[in-house]
């Protein structure tokens, strides 16, 4: 069944999980499972002419997220939106990692992803829990809707899960498992699904030329700060987050490595404090700005810029 | 009983108009609750397309919409019921869909004029009560002797088509169900004393 309407490109990066039932039969481990499982699927292809793309079939590590922000960036003019499929655990953090890689992204990159797994099909309540999310804990009804999404003019980098569309910077995940697992941390949602699909963001299609800033810099420290307990960190990492620290003045002097501190409940005026972010974007944010420079001044100066409405 | 009834907002013909009219109505007078896109959108969370029982769509404009709504209604396995007027031709994009052994069994395809569009809704309504497209099966087997005559005629009309001679026979006779207003009548009527 092939539709010659918008052409959506499939990117293929795990959580492909069609069905417990046949779960190695239902899940794309690699380009050759392709084939048989849009045969699963083919309602999707009443709404677009889908390309597919396999790029892995786990979603983990930096050089995955390089290598999608790299496929995206080949294949920008060749289609009109990109679904990106991914183990729910890293949708957060691959997500937050496209949203700064790809500046001035002009066409939507919708993620979605399936909950359905070898483990969580083991789960005692796990038909229950299915019943209540009305079957949406499987890739299908994420995917029909991320497909039509992706046909829209929504040019960001969005998170299609269950009935709400969230900017991947804003997103935050609150349940481990059901219909609506993530929400966005400042409670502004980009879209919802009920009878069809509705933007409530209004974008803005830039008319400058893709940019892939695609560094990041992994050998970083993370430090959870516990009142009374002593700070240590490495002079080899690359640069530190000190996350919970409740007073600037606690910050050690022989931190000589970029660093920010990280406290969403401190109010405070000051350039090395990230206070109006999520964790996760943060974390990326940082090591996307540690991969563009290594002087502190810049760095501070990245974290406290706006790059794609991540502030909340 | 709920149905989601899409169909294009503006139409400017004024049958179709009616129609649009006619199926809300029509709906509602067998006691079907109707959410539609042109109507004022629901506050009730309740009343997501998850809770439908079935999905009509009027007309031969087919906008990106439409696919979706198939889509997701076919995902769940919910019935579809997809009107166009007599005379038009089943857009490109649907096509196919016919031919799936898997989705046909959930999409109604049925040409509609104002005579017959009561008796398509009636029919889907029963569609969605007996919980399966079952009497869309063809089970009961009888002979049935033609003419020579008769069957060059079922050749010629079925040659270079897909169509099989007793598929082309079965649909005259689904077509005169259709349009034949005594018999649905009498049906509605048994239906009534059903439900007393």
């Amino acid at each position: 069944m092939k539709y010659k309407g918008k052409k959506i490109a499939l990117l293929f990066a795990g959580g492909t999980t069609i069905t417990e039932k046949g779960i190695v039969g239902s899940t794309v481990n690699n380009e050759r499972d392709i084939d048989n499982w849009l045969a699963q699927i083919l309602e999707i292809s009443l709404m677009a002419e889908i390309i597919p793309i396999f790029i892995s079939s786990k979603s983990d590590g930096v050089e995955l997220w390089k290598k999608i922000g790299q496929v995206v960036n080949n294949n920008i003019d060749k289609v009109d939106g990109f679904v990106l499929t991914l183990d729910v655990d890293s949708i957060i953090t691959i997500g937050s990692a496209l949203s700064f890689s790809l500046q001035n992204l002009n066409k939507p990159v919708i993620i979605t992803g399936s909950q359905i797994t070898k483990e969580t099909i083991k789960l005692n309540n796990w038909q229950e829990i299915k019943k209540k999310s009305y079957g949406g804990l499987g890739i299908k009804a994420n995917l029909i809707n991320a497909v039509q999404l992706a046909t829209m003019e929504a040019p960001a980098v969005l998170v299609m899960f269950g009935n709400r569309i969230i900017r991947a910077v804003k997103t935050t995940r609150v349940y481990s498992i059901g219909l609506n697992i993530f929400e966005s941390i400042d409670q502004k949602y980009s879209g919802r699904i009920d009878f069809g699909i509705s933007l409530s963001e209004k974008f803005v299609t830039s008319n400058k030329k893709i940019e892939l800033i695609n560094e990041f810099k992994k050998n970083i420290d993370i430090i959870n700060y516990f009142s009374g307990l002593e700070i240590n960190t490495s002079s080899k990492k690359e640069g530190v987050i000190l996350k919970n620290l409740s007073n600037l003045e606690l910050v050690p002097k022989k931190i000589k490595q970029p660093f920010i501190v990280y406290n969403r409940y401190l109010v405070l005026e000051n350039n090395i404090l990230v206070n109006n972010m999520t964790w996760e974007t943060t974390v990326v944010k940082f090591m996307w700005a540690l991969g563009q420079t290594n002087d502190k001044k810049k760095i501070n100066e990245l974290m406290k810029k706006e790059i794609c409405k991540e502030f909340i | 009983m709920k149905v989601y009834f899409y169909s294009k907002e503006k139409v400017i013909e004024t049958e179709r108009k009616k129609i649009q009219q006619t199926v809300v109505d029509d709906f509602y007078k067998n006691g079907v609750l109707v959410l539609s896109n042109f109507m004022a959108p629901t506050t009730d969370s309740q009343l997501s397309f998850v809770n439908m029982d079935g999905l009509v769509i009027e007309g031969a404009d087919v906008v990106s919409e439409v696919g979706y709504l198939i889509a997701k209604a076919l995902s769940q396995k919910k019935p579809i019921l997809y009107l166009l007027p007599k005379g038009t031709v089943l857009p490109d994009q649907l096509r196919d869909l016919t031919n799936d052994n898997n989705l046909k069994k959930f999409f109604i395809l049925k040409f509609y004029n104002l005579k017959n569009i009561n008796n398509l809704l009636l029919e889907f309504i029963d569609i969605i009560e007996t919980g399966e497209l079952r009497k869309e099966v063809p089970t009961i087997k009888f002979t049935l002797r033609f003419t020579p005559r008769a069957e060059r005629y079922l050749r010629w009309k079925t040659h270079n088509t897909k169509v099989s001679k007793a598929d082309f026979l079965r649909n005259l006779i689904d077509a005169s169900i259709n349009s034949d207003e005594n018999y649905q009548k009498n049906l509605r009527s048994q239906r009534k004393t059903d439900n007393k």
